[in-house]
């Protein structure tokens, strides 16, 4: 690798750990909120603005929650609620520039069906087991998609602005 | 105009869904029994003491009648009531331990104010670590 390959690679590294720290340390932030999170919001912007990059900032922020929090059932979950959220927003985007209420509405039903996507292990219980945990976690999906709704409403078009700017400025 | 009709028919197909969800929790939810329920309580402390306590109660849901008996305390979290305290005894953060809820020593699906309770219950209430 030549020095500005090796300069390239080391600034995507760089940028990634300091993105995923922050998805981090502003999720902790909100924690007390009940299911109003920014990471649907981030992850969104990340995979605007940086493409397929994404998926290093996700794996990182992945292995942080597990540091943090424990690495339990739901931090298996994560390992594809995320990326798949990600793979959905580099499907939507194709075919240009979508309006924020798009955004908004597509962030709002990933909310709604996180509960669906955490349920998924709790299948090796058997169906019943996972039905009654995604039905008895109704209520903070329903929260998890409006809040998610109205975050990305407001916040997709400054946030992404600002990150381009950003990005544009470190010459990637 | 294409795109924008296409946009506010992903929203209204949101609300759709989300409606509907609301109904299946709803005639789905556990349903509470009504009326003066006896109730155990056993506490496993870290030192492996335990105690029990038991309620006579009408209270529909086990965070309910815990926090009104004074047994627990606790904080609302994401995921509704979160114990930190019971019978007196912190769970530490710096210890990994938290308050495990179990019934009939199987552990419970949902927090404790979202556990319905019914007369004859027996809960466990554990310190454990993680």
């Amino acid at each position: 690798m030549d020095r500005n390959g090796l300069r390239t690679a080391s600034r995507r590294v760089v940028l990634c750990a300091l993105l995923a720290a922050m998805m981090t340390v502003l999720q902790l932030a909100m924690a007390p909120l009940p299911n109003i999170e920014p990471v649907t919001l981030l992850v969104l912007v990340y995979t605007l603005v940086f493409g397929r990059d994404v998926f290093y900032i996700i794996f990182t922020f992945v292995l942080l929650e597990g540091l943090v929090h424990g690495f339990h059932l739901w931090w298996v979950s994560y390992l594809y609620i995320w990326p798949l959220w990600a793979g959905l927003v580099l499907l939507l985007r194709r075919g240009g520039e979508k309006p924020p209420l798009l955004w908004a509405a597509a962030s709002g039903t990933f909310g709604l069906s996180f509960g669906a996507l955490c349920a998924l292990p709790y299948l090796a219980g058997g169906p019943w087991a996972a039905l009654s945990y995604w039905v008895a976690g109704i209520p903070f999906d329903l929260v998890h998609c409006g809040g998610n709704f109205f975050l990305t409403l407001t916040l997709e078009g400054p946030l992404y602005r600002l990150l381009a700017g950003a990005r544009g400025k470190l010459g990637r | 105009m294409k795109g924008n009709r296409k946009t506010l028919f992903a929203v209204a197909a949101l609300a759709v869904v989300a409606a509907l969800m609301l109904g299946i929790w709803y005639f789905t939810r556990p349903q509470a029994q009504e009326g003066a329920k006896t109730v155990v309580v056993e506490v496993v402390h870290a030192d492996e003491s335990a105690k029990e306590f038991t309620y006579h109660t009408d209270a529909e849901y086990l965070g309910e009648l815990l926090l009104a008996e004074k047994l627990v305390e606790g904080e609302e979290g994401a995921f509704g009531l979160f114990i930190t305290t019971v019978d007196g005894e912190t769970a530490q953060d710096s210890l990994r331990q938290w308050w495990c809820i179990t019934k009939d020593g199987k552990q419970t699906e949902t927090g404790a104010d979202t556990v319905p309770i019914a007369d004859g219950d027996h809960f466990e209430l554990t310190m454990s670590t993680y």
